[in-house]
């Protein structure tokens, strides 16, 4: 049950690539990951809408993923084995209707922040499968950052 | 049910830092923000006793408690876990999931 955190420096948002993509193993470790918190501060230099939303894709990403390394939060943590992706190579996933969780905000100076309750996380994963959960922009395309933290089961 | 909330924080429209409640669905595990004006009672699921979305058919037909299948990594979910590839994949109704081919219709 090790924590792990990431980050987004600075990132310009993009409606059509992932601010970050949580790609879970097919089974065993790293095959669930649960989402505690996510949070994004908007670094726009005028008022401009951010609508970030994390999302399970109907159709998933393919090619290579570009890969952040996971930050652990405690450093007897194992290395991570699932993947938190900036990108891939070949298409990015396509949004499904239902968003997971959405985070609108204003991105001049905006902050948005959700801590989920102990033992209420989103989940990402499957049976047997590999999951996805992105994290993109519907609206908006100013620079955020911010972090989301996970916990690999 | 369930007695404990998320947080979600955020700038309101006039700068502030507001709060609000918020729960993840006991079925798709789904983020419900709660309005505090809101009157009617929400909603859950009377047999695993967790408050559920009302967004999604796939919630509404049948238990499937993600949070105890997630910590088994879904294994012998049998039919507890008979809508979480479907879920998990972003649909919304048996439709869909039919559709993609990951709700058997027996």
């Amino acid at each position: 049950m090790a924590k792990y955190t990431y980050s987004i420096n600075g990132t310009a948002l993009s409606t059509s690539t992932g601010l970050l993509t949580v790609q879970t193993a097919a089974t065993g470790a790293g095959s669930v990951v649960s989402v505690q918190e996510i949070m994004l501060g908007g670094e726009a230099g005028s008022s401009t809408v951010a609508r970030v939303v994390f999302n399970r894709p109907s159709a998933a990403p393919t090619g290579g993923a570009t890969a952040q390394t996971a930050e652990k939060l405690h450093p007897a943590s194992p290395t991570a084995t699932h993947v938190v992706a900036t990108a891939y190579a070949t298409t990015q996933g396509t949004l499904s209707t239902n968003d997971v969780l959405i985070l609108g905000f204003n991105a001049f100076g905006g902050v948005v922040r959700w801590l989920a309750a102990p033992g209420e996380e989103v989940i990402v994963g499957t049976q047997g499968a590999v999951a996805y959960g992105i994290l993109r922009s519907r609206s908006g395309t100013p620079t955020v950052s911010g972090h989301i933290v996970v916990e690999e089961a | 049910m369930a007695t404990k909330f998320g947080v979600l924080e955020f700038t309101n429209a006039f700068g502030k830092q507001e709060t609000l409640p918020t729960y993840c669905c006991g079925h798709c595990s789904d983020v419900v923000v709660m309005r505090p004006d809101r009157i009617r009672e929400r909603k859950h699921c009377t047999h695993c006793g967790k408050l559920i979305c009302e967004k999604k058919e796939l919630c509404q037909i049948d238990c499937t408690p993600i949070h105890s299948l997630a910590k088994d990594h879904f294994e012998g979910a049998g039919k507890w876990g008979k809508y979480v590839p479907a879920l998990m994949a972003g649909c919304s109704t048996v439709d869909e999931g039919v559709a993609k081919g990951l709700i058997i219709v027996p």
